[in-house]
Formats: C-alpha cells, structure tokens, sequence
C-alpha cells in the first residue's frame, strides 16, 4: 500500500533519511518526538513534498504524480489545517459530495449528529477537540482505502480522543482491506490502536516492531552500579545512566525476568520505547 | 473541479453584506458618476473578489490540506482562471446594463452601436490585469503580491513616462494617427490573439509556480 525506499529530504539543518513499508489492512503507527520527521514523512508518503532522492509510492504509483482517482481512495487528516474556517459543515457536505464519487452524505450527516457538530455554525468558531473530529469525519467519509492521519488526536482531552480512536476502528471493522497511518505522541492511543509501530529519530527510523512485541516482550531494568556491571548485554538496546544506577531498555524482558529474578522490570510501552530509544527516559 | 467550484462560491457567498454593499455602491457610481468609470470599477472589482479566494486557501497552511483531495495543481490553477474570467464577465454584463440604464435616464438618447468597441474594449484590460495577478498571487501570496503588484505597475508608469520623454510626444501622436488608420478587423483580431496569448503564458506561469510549491 505505500512504500518509501531509501528517501531524503533535506531542510537547512534537517535530513530525513527513511525506509517504510505499510501493506494492506493494517494499522501502522508512527512515533517518535516533535520535530523528529513524522509529519514530513506523511507529506512525502502524500506527494506534497518531493523526495531530493529514493521512491515514495502509494497503490504503487509514485507520490507526486498520484492521480485523482487513486486520491479518491485516500482520506486525509492533517494537524491543525483543513477546510477554510470560514465554511460551516452544510458548506463541507456540498464541497465533499462533489469531490468524492463515494461520499456517503447519509453516514456524513449522522456522524455530526452524534459527535454534536453544528451544520450551521462557522468552523471558525468550533472547539479545538470539534475541528479535530471534523478533520478526522471528513477523511473517512468516502471509503477510502487508505486513511493517513498526522497527529489527530492532539490537544485533545481524554473523551474526544476516545471518541476518534472509536470511529477508527469502526472504519476498519467495515472493511478489512482498509490501511491507516496515523503519527501520533500519544501511546495510549497507539497501544490500543496500532498494529505495528515505527519510531522515528531525528529523521530515522530506529525502530519497527509489532505493538504487541513490543508491550510483551520489551521493558525496562532497573538496576544499580554493581548489577550492572554483571548484567548480561545480549538483549539491551540502550542504556541510561540513572541516580540509582542504569535503567536498560530491553526486547527480551521474559530472558531477564529468568535469568535475574532479582532485578526491577518494568513494562515496557510506547512511551519507554520512544524515551529509552531517543534518549529522554527519566 | 466541480468540488473547487463549490467550495469558491460559498467562501464567496461568506461574504454576502460585503457582495451587496459593493453592488449597491456600484448602482449609485453607474448613476452618479458621468462616462465610463462602472465599466471599470464593476468588473475589477469582480475579479478582485474571485481572485481573493486564493487567500483563503492559503491561510492556515490551506494548499497542504487542499492538494491532498481528488484534484492536482492544474486542476487547481485551471478553476482559479475559470473563476476569476466568470467573475469578471458576469460583473461587466452587469456594469454595461447599469452604464447603459444611466445613460438612458441621462440622455435619453443612445445608439448602442457606436459604443459597444469601447464597452468591449474593458474585457481585454481586465483579462491582462487577471494574467498578472493570479500568478503572482499564488507565487508570494496575499500580503506580499500586493507589494509586487505595486512595483510591476510602478514600474510599468515608469517605463510609459520614459517612453513619452525619449520617443517624443509628437511622434507618439504620430503613431497612434498611424494606429487609427490600421482597420478596426486587424486591431481587434490581433488584441484578442495579445490577450489569449497572455492569458496562456499566465496560465502556464501558475502551474508551475504551483507544482514547484512544497507544502
């Protein structure tokens, strides 16, 4: 479904330098700080930007010369722009039913109702979290086959963010075959969401691995001078020099939790993953 | 192109208070005012409105969201030259009709006929007027294209002025006497072959400035 091989992008004091590849009908997720790449990765993987050198392809055609009809199976929710605020949501159904062959005005409508948008008020004058949810409802409504999603669930409290992460696993429920991106700095999100994870690092990706791998089997040890200075190195990552000693970041957890009953592990989930591996974790 | 279409004329119709108050300012100039200004007023200001729509797409990093819908830049460039020659055509109809009620009332008198090259004369201005400022509307944006516009005409005023002191009034004059004498057919013919021309080069202009636009 999209493929980047090999693609460069520089900016002034920028380089992304990235390999991904997102088959069918699933649900990838793309981690890591601000600022580390994710949303110049989705505007490559869209076309919007051009690569200085290696292949992006979506449905195997290139980025950039993607043609109307296969736009016409992508949904797109970008952070923080969208239709002009100046339209109102009776303006956007009109706009959308003429863009989109596909458009489902009745699914539309309903989907307004129930996350309370008003039809008739100017986006403008919207919350944060309803020009969240409408970005997100505009870019399922047409049955795409493949949603990208750039920080949907950003400054937004813990209700309207559920109520997108629902809507996102409805879309999937009705059609197997449907893909979706979606970058986020939200674990929570992602954990419960993802099917698999890449974590993006000052413009690389440093890690890809199955969100189930990685909050089984990944974690973090705890340990002091002494352990440390025995403790076995097949299976760390990364490691952290910590007040109590060194927290070790692990894809081995179970190994550890065997081989050294005594020692403190804890779970690992996305957020460890992106503090260890990019040098944040406290 | 149909969904962009839609999406202009109700950001237009946004502005419905504003449409009316420069229609009603457009009654009172076509009857206050003597001669031909309302054939110029009405329809610039037509396609300053269409050409404002722009500015609403490239508010709030708009042309990233927009270019990720079912249309590519030509399509986007193509509406926006549509839109603005629509705007433009529709606003002077109505401004020959209002030019033409004044003089009634005024004159009581008109043959139509005698006046219609001058009345037609106004579409190639504002037609090479649309050439240069869509391209460089969607090239450096609202803000600055106001600027550049003002230099380009600037230097535009400054050229004719040159132009006046080294080539001589008198021998201007003695062209356009020459001008006069070339026939009305070859002179309107070859406006209109300088306006398609213009028009295309300005079209081709904006795709570019659209496709090399990284969003």
């Amino acid at each position: 479904m999209i493929s980047l091989r090999n693609v460069v992008k520089t900016y002034n004091d920028f380089q992304l330098n990235i390999s991904m590849e997102i088959p069918n009908g699933r649900i990838t997720g793309l981690v890591g700080k601000n600022g580390a790449g994710k949303s110049t990765t989705i505007k490559l993987i869209l076309g919007l930007v051009r690569p200085d050198s290696g292949e992006a392809r979506v449905f195997g055609t290139e980025s950039c010369k993607l043609t109307v009809k296969e736009k016409e199976q992508i949904g797109v929710c970008l952070a923080e722009t969208g239709f002009s605020n100046q339209l109102n949501i009776s303006d956007i159904e009109c706009i959308l039913a003429k863009m989109y062959p596909e458009f489902e005005k009745t699914y539309f409508q309903r989907k307004c109702e129930e996350l309370k948008l008003p039809k008739d008020k100017i986006i403008k004058d919207f919350s944060t979290g309803m020009k969240a949810k409408l970005r997100v409802l505009v870019a399922m409504t047409h049955k795409g086959k493949l949603l990208i999603m750039d920080e949907p669930t950003a400054g937004l409290d813990i209700e309207a963010r559920n109520e997108i992460l629902d809507m996102l696993r409805n879309y999937l429920e009705e059609d197997e075959e449907r893909t979706i991106l979606i970058s986020s700095h939200i674990s929570s999100d992602l954990e419960n969401l993802c099917d698999d994870i890449y974590l993006i690092h000052d413009g690389k990706i440093i890690l890809h691995e199955d969100t189930d791998v990685i909050l089984d089997q990944y974690g973090i040890l705890k340990v002091n001078e002494a352990q440390y200075a025995t403790l076995d190195q097949t299976y760390i990552l990364k490691s952290q020099k910590e007040h109590y000693g060194y927290a070790c970041f692990t894809n081995e957890k179970k190994y550890y939790q065997e081989k050294y009953p005594d020692i403190v592990i804890e779970k690992g989930g996305i957020d460890e993953l992106i503090l260890m591996m990019t040098g944040g974790y406290r | 192109m149909a969904g962009l279409f839609e999406k202009d004329i109700r950001l237009l119709l946004r502005r419905k208070q504003m449409l009316v108050l420069f229609l009603a300012l457009a009654v009172v100039l076509g009857f206050t005012q003597e001669g031909t200004f309302i054939l110029g007023y009405l329809p610039f200001l037509g396609m300053t409105l269409t050409i404002s729509t722009i500015s609403y797409d490239e508010i709030d990093n708009g042309y990233t969201f927009l270019m990720t819908l079912p249309i590519d830049t030509k399509t986007y460039v193509k509406e926006k030259y549509l839109l603005c020659l629509s705007g433009t055509f529709i606003s002077w109809i109505f401004a020959v009709v209002l030019y033409f009620v004044s003089k009634y009332f005024r004159e009581s008198s008109t043959v139509i006929a005698n006046e219609i090259p001058m009345i037609i004369s106004f579409l190639p201005v504002m037609v090479l007027a649309m050439a240069i400022m869509i391209p460089t509307q969607l090239k450096f944006g609202a803000e600055k294209s106001r600027i550049v516009l003002f230099i380009i005409f600037g230097i535009t005023a400054i050229l004719s002025f040159l132009f006046e002191k080294v080539i001589g009034t008198e021998r201007i004059n003695h062209m356009l006497i020459k001008l006069e004498n070339i026939n009305d057919a070859v002179i309107g013919v070859s406006v209109v072959l300088f306006v398609i021309l213009a028009a295309a080069i300005s079209y081709v202009i904006s795709c570019k400035v659209m496709q090399n636009k990284e969003l």
